[in-house]
């Protein structure tokens, strides 16, 4: 292999590139109803890249605010182009949350979607720096661009995702085209993608599983599918009319069709091979999607966004003895070649602990973030390694396969999304008549689960406040982050060790006390 | 009896409507259960649910998905009433 083209390798860009070599007239991206080839989005994305590199911006991010449309996949792939990172920011997201998110990253060019406009003013209006916004109707098309993409260091960021932080404040997670590569690589080593594959692509663009879809289809000359509606309730018409062979989502979507009474047998045969990843796989959840889907194989998914989309894998067996269950959930396997991990036990007698995790695929630190780094990285002392703590508690067995068993704090996943809960309660607490709050997540609520806000007021404050609480979180947080229920409480219990006893108010929640 | 499910659903939200400030006559039959952020999909299949309890009757969701308006509240009133 040439130099050059070794260094394009091992970037996103130039992987995508060289499909583009490959199958020009392949359809790369279906819409809706519409198509749009290899050679399209391409040429989309050099004539955004071109646009950008003309800025001269020294920053290494551009931002994507943007509903999917293909002017957002085009801008992203354009930004990776132009030898930058995507930041994406979801336009349905509180304005005050994607205005922290830019000013974090000190973003100065955004491509803007055909209809983000009334929400590019509601976060521009408070912000500091100077922007340009690229206008995909403002961009000067090019067609059968001979661009290449811009070589950049391995090490440099691809995207900057943010995750929920305890602080209040969500932190930035910079991924590197190396993480990326060494995903895909593993991924491409170990399963069979073709150019007649169909992949699907139902999460948010904020959600790095959504970078398996791209560049995982994009990267064997694949197609994705994008559906119009991609609530859970489209899916089953969505699979039957676009027959995908490569479905990928979080167990909760396929938890709802199955409450739908939508998941009868073998309804989806085009589908040969089935991700999950995002939230714990009920053993349930399998079963059901396995009868709906049963020419495809199974794989459950593990990963942090620290560690790039999903460092463990466990492939469910068709035979449904040798599943590899704990405690109702589906085994997360083995963590993939090219990375390692320890459990961080308390006692050694301990059978479970912290999985913390190093490799190919762990990013180096948060962005800008010491504090966030000195809690979530350390070095191993033995092995002079840096580990990443992920804060889930798991076990292995004796062929070394990994149970995921919960969380070791405030973290916890609504529809495959991060969310700590430390975050709610920073926000309610800024309400002037809020004396406490205590959020609790209820895993007996059937499906999603329902988050529940405990509420102490001041001594002053006769009135119940609801819903201004209720206008609060939406203003500041995503609607996955809304608590479900506001229960009023003159006090916050506290156990032996002076903690907040959460048991008890959930168990007086419930008795309705 | 469309006048009944249509009563029924609102009762079952009102303490929805009541934190988000709505009125019970601004929910016409076009307003969208889902699409407007009022219910998540799990609570709206949890309404389904209850609104099948109560009628004691099962719905097909396939044939109620596939009219199009299902999540909304002329959409969902439809879904129960009887056939023909």
């Amino acid at each position: 292999m040439h130099e050059m083209e070794e260094e394009l390798m091992a970037t996103l860009a130039g992987r995508v590139w060289q499909t583009v070599q490959q199958y020009p007239v392949k359809t790369a991206l279906e819409l809706g109803e519409r198509e749009f080839t290899y050679r399209e989005l391409y040429d989309a994305a050099a004539s955004f890249a071109q646009s950008i590199l003309e800025l001269e911006d020294p920053n290494p991010f551009v931002a994507v605010m943007a509903d999917k449309s293909f002017s957002c996949y085009a801008g992203i792939l354009g930004i990776l182009i132009a030898g930058k990172a995507y930041m994406p920011v979801n336009p349905r997201f509180p304005a005050s949350r994607n205005l922290i998110m830019l000013r974090k990253a000190g973003i100065r060019v955004i491509i803007a979607g055909e209809n983000a406009d009334e929400e590019l003013e509601q976060v521009l209006d408070d912000y500091e720096n100077e922007i340009f916004i690229l206008f995909p109707e403002e961009i000067e098309w090019r067609e059968k661009t001979t661009m290449i993409p811009r070589i950049v260091d391995p090490d440099q960021p691809a995207y900057l995702l943010f995750t929920s932080g305890t602080t209040g404040e969500p932190k930035g997670v910079p991924v590197s085209n190396g993480n990326v590569t060494a995903y895909l690589d593993f991924m491409h080593g170990s399963y069979e993608f073709y150019p007649q594959d169909r992949f699907t692509q139902l999460f948010d663009l904020t959600f790095d599983l959504s970078v398996h879809d791209m560049f995982l289809a994009w990267t064997s000359g694949a197609c994705l599918l994008v559906p119009e509606d991609t609530s859970s309730f489209a899916m089953s018409r969505f699979i039957r009319e676009k027959e995908p062979t490569l479905w990928f989502s979080v167990p909760s979507v396929v938890n709802v069709m199955d409450r739908m009474r939508l998941l009868k047998p073998e309804i989806f045969p085009s589908i040969r091979l089935s991700f999950f990843c995002g939230e714990a796989l009920g053993e349930n959840t399998a079963r059901a999607w396995k009868t709906a889907a049963a020419e495809s194989r199974v794989v459950n998914l593990y990963g942090p966004t620290e560690a790039t989309i999903a460092i463990s894998r466990y492939d469910i067996p068709d035979e449904p003895g040798k599943w590899k269950v704990e405690i109702g959930i589906v085994a997360i396997g083995k963590v993939f070649a090219g990375n390692s991990f320890l459990i961080l036990k308390e006692n050694i007698e301990d059978q479970t602990g912290e999985l913390c995790l190093a490799g190919n695929q762990v990013v180096c630190s948060y962005y800008k973030n010491e504090e966030a780094d000195r809690l979530g990285f350390f070095i191993d002392n033995e092995t002079n390694t840096r580990y990443y703590r992920t804060g889930d508690l798991v076990k292995m067995d004796d062929s070394g396969d990994l149970f995921f068993l919960g969380r070791k704090d405030s973290e916890v996943k609504i529809s495959g999304y991060r969310v700590n809960l430390k975050e709610i309660e920073n926000v309610l607490e800024k309400y002037e008549s809020v004396r406490q709050a205590v959020v609790i997540f209820d895993s007996r609520e059937p499906g999603a689960g329902s988050i529940l806000a405990f509420i102490v007021l001041k001594e002053d404050e006769k009135t119940k406040i609801e819903e201004q609480l209720n206008l609060l979180c939406r203003d500041a947080l995503p609607w996955y982050m809304v608590p479900g229920k506001f229960i009023f409480v003159d006090e916050i219990p506290l156990n032996v060790n002076g903690k907040v006893d959460r048991s008890l108010l959930m168990k007086r929640f419930h008795d309705g006390k | 009896m469309e006048n009944e499910i249509r009563k029924r659903i609102l009762e079952m939200i009102s303490g929805k409507l009541q934190r988000f400030s709505i009125k019970e006559s601004e929910i016409g039959n076009n307003f969208d259960l889902v699409k407007s952020g009022l219910l998540n999909s799990m609570e709206f299949v949890d309404l389904v649910a209850s609104l099948e309890k109560w009628k004691g009757t099962e719905i097909d969701f396939e044939a109620a998905l596939d009219a199009g308006n299902f999540t909304t509240v002329g959409g969902l009133t439809s879904a129960f009433l009887p056939v023909g």
